[in-house]
Parts: C-alpha cells; sequence; structure tokens
C-alpha cells in the first residue's frame, strides 16, 4: 500500500502527502485542503460503517479534519498521514459510541461454542454462485451485522476490508500489537460470519436445497 | 476436523491478506488446493470481505462532501493553537507509538544495568568516628581569634563580612 494512494491520473503527478503535510505545517491552507479532500471520502466510509448514522459520520469526518489540522505541527511523520488520520477517525467513532452509552465489547477469550463454529463447514449464502452483485437486502443484512459487533471489531473489520490497511497500519491505526491485530481480525471476521449466517439462514437454506 | 484443518483455518485469514510468511503461504496453499472444507472456508472469507468492502462503499458514495473541506477550513480559521500541554501529550503518544519496542528495550536494558550496578557494587558504608568534625566551617579567610571579655571568656569569627561572637557563659573569667 502505498502512502500516498494517489489515483491514477493524466499528466503531473499530484504532490505525496509527505510535500502537502510539510507544506500545511508551514501554514499553506490550499495544501491542507488538497490533504482533506484526498482523505474525506475514505475518513467519511469509516465513520459511516462505525456510526451507521449518516450526520453523525459527517460531523466525525468534519471534527476529525479539524483535530487534524490542530495536531499537525506535532506530526513528525512517524506513521503514515492516513494512518494518523485514520486513528483520530477511529477515535472519535470510539468515543461516539461509547457517549450514546454502547459498552465495550472486546472479546479476547475464544470459547469453546466459537471454535466449534469456526470448524462448521462455512455458508455459501456470501460466496454462493447466485451473489453476482449484493442485492439491497444483502446490503442491509451486512449493515445491521456490522452493527451487532462491538466497536473494537467492527474498527479493526472496517479499516482491514474496506480501507485495506496492512496489518502494520492496523497496529499503528488501532494503538495494539500486531499479534492483537491478527487475533482481534480473526475474532471479528467469526463474529461476522456467524451474524450473517443468522440474519442470512434461510436464504443460505434455499441455495444449498436449490443447488442439490 | 482433520488435523491440517485446524491448523489451517487461523492462518487463512492472513493469507488472503497477503500477511502470512512464504513457506506457511506454500503449504497452506497445498493444503488448500487438497481440502474442499478450506477451499470453501476461504472463498467465504474473500466472498465476506468483498462484501463489507461493497456494501460500505456503496452507502457512502451517495453522500455529498464537496463543502466539507470549506466547513473544515472555515473552523480551523478560528481554531486557536493548541494548549503545549496538548501538544507535548500528542508528541508523548506519537513517540511512543513509534518507537513503542526500542524505548522498551531501552528501559528494560537501563534497568537490567542498574541492577547489576547495585549487585556489583554495593554502596560504602563510610563511618564518622564519634567525637571527630564531619564539616570544617572554617575557610580561607576566616579568622577565628580568642577575646577575654572581662566577666566571660570567648572567641570573635571573622569571616569576610560575616562576624559572629561566643561567650561562655559557664566559665567566667573571674573564676578560673
Amino acid at each position: 500500500m502505498t502512502e500516498s494512494r494517489k489515483p491514477p491520473g493524466r499528466g503531473a503527478d499530484p504532490p505525496d502527502d509527505r510535500s502537502l503535510v510539510r507544506a500545511a505545517q508551514g501554514g499553506d491552507a490550499q495544501a491542507f485542503r488538497a490533504l482533506v479532500e484526498r482523505y474525506q471520502r475514505r475518513v467519511y466510509q469509516l465513520a459511516l460503517g462505525m456510526v451507521k448514522d449518516a450526520d453523525e459520520a459527517m460531523d466525525i469526518t468534519q471534527e476529525t479534519f479539524v483535530r487534524v489540522h490542530r495536531y499537525l505541527p506535532s506530526f513528525k511523520g512517524d506513521s503514515s498521514f492516513f494512518t494518523w488520520t485514520y486513528r483520530i477517525a477511529t477515535n472519535l467513532c470510539l468515543d461516539s459510541a461509547r457517549k450514546r452509552g454502547r459498552t465495550e465489547r472486546v472479546e479476547l477469550d475464544e470459547s469453546d461454542a466459537e471454535i466449534e463454529a469456526r470448524m462448521d463447514p462455512p455458508s455459501a449464502a456470501l460466496a454462493g454462485p447466485h451473489r453476482a452483485a449484493l442485492n439491497a437486502e444483502l446490503k442491509s443484512k451486512i449493515d445491521d451485522a456490522l452493527a451487532a459487533l462491538s466497536e473494537n471489531h467492527r474498527a479493526i473489520l472496517l479499516l482491514r476490508e474496506v480501507e485495506g490497511l496492512s496489518y502494520e497500519e492496523l497496529a499503528r491505526t488501532l494503538g495494539i500489537r500486531k499479534g492483537t491485530v491478527m487475533s482481534r481480525l480473526f475474532h471479528a471476521r467469526l463474529k461476522m460470519q456467524r451474524k450473517l449466517r443468522e440474519y442470512l439462514g434461510d436464504e443460505a437454506k434455499d441455495e444449498g436445497e436449490g443447488e442439490g | 476436523m482433520k488435523r491440517r484443518c485446524e491448523e489451517s483455518v487461523p492462518l487463512l485469514g492472513p493469507w488472503i491478506d497477503g500477511e502470512l510468511a512464504e513457506e506457511d503461504s506454500a503449504w497452506l496453499a497445498e493444503h488448500v488446493s487438497c481440502c474442499k472444507a478450506c477451499s470453501a472456508r476461504k472463498a467465504l472469507l474473500e466472498a465476506q470481505r468483498d462484501a463489507i468492502r461493497e456494501a460500505v462503499v456503496d452507502k457512502a458514495a451517495s453522500a455529498d462532501l464537496s463543502g466539507l473541506a470549506d466547513a473544515v477550513l472555515a473552523r480551523v480559521r478560528n481554531d486557536r493553537d493548541p494548549a503545549p500541554v496538548l501538544r507535548l501529550r500528542v508528541w508523548g503518544t506519537e513517540t511512543w507509538r513509534a518507537h513503542r519496542t526500542r524505548i522498551s528495550a531501552v528501559a528494560g536494558l537501563a534497568v537490567a544495568a542498574s541492577l547489576a550496578l547495585v549487585a556489583l557494587l554495593p554502596p560504602r558504608v563510610e563511618t564518622t568516628p564519634r567525637g571527630t568534625l564531619v564539616a570544617d566551617a572554617r575557610g580561607p579567610n576566616t579568622t577565628v581569634e580568642e577575646v577575654d571579655f572581662e566577666s566571660h571568656e570567648g572567641a570573635v569569627l571573622q569571616s569576610g563580612q560575616t562576624t559572629m561572637i561566643w561567650i561562655d557563659d559557664d566559665t567566667p573569667a573571674v573564676l578560673r
């Protein structure tokens, strides 16, 4: 994953994150605007996945960049700019969830039921041949399944599956060790799989019968 | 569940993420190619990843973010510099997160070195013989002169701008 994540374009390459950050640190408002415009969609995506509510996701996105600007003088470039930005956004999402009174549930211990579940033959609901594209109902089920996860599981799943962060970047963004990244991601995927199986149980059954 | 499958299941995620070591990837690929259940598990993980990405990206795609940068810039124009304590805290957090392993290693070495020093070089305990002076207030420019105050014995200490006078109450001169 490249740091700038610049889209392929014509003509001169747009400036990379590092030069924009340096210029913004020197007070260049246009450089800061370029950074906001480069990452606003990704930050909004992350926030929307985390909090579900579109207005709240917009507020979090705006607040993320206000804080990025505020703390930009302290940013030394030890981590990449987007990792740093995602960390601010993730923390704001987690804070928002806590303010709403949702408790953190980070299941670190693997129960026997979980071990058993992961050994189950997987559901074909998502991987089946009939899933050419996600229909609206399936998207809604995925949304519900994501919302049913703990905040930490949802955050790591979104950062990995949607944003494509590497394990090293996940560790930096979430402030956890790489070993914890692997374990948390494993459990998050497992939980997501179980939630989807709950929501898509009938559909999966129908597909299985149809194929037989 | 075969033993090989039990070993494979936790590695399927890191494998599709491209985070598995080369040698592990090699045997896992070999196993998945001839194990229907693990092949289906891998396919499900990939399908779940693609479905989440598609659902979240589609949902966010319709949002109008055209005014966001302006709104942010308007807010930061009035944003004053954060307090030095806050900036220091952010710097500290950044430094810790970036160099956590190195800082921990250096701190560990420092503690180990300190313990080794204490063990190898116990501090010397110096004893002061009873009745001897532990400090001498007299410097090179200090003079002490015995003075007969007629009724009592005494002395005058002169050191720079300081003058101190002792008068012995217990031994009047007349009685000696």
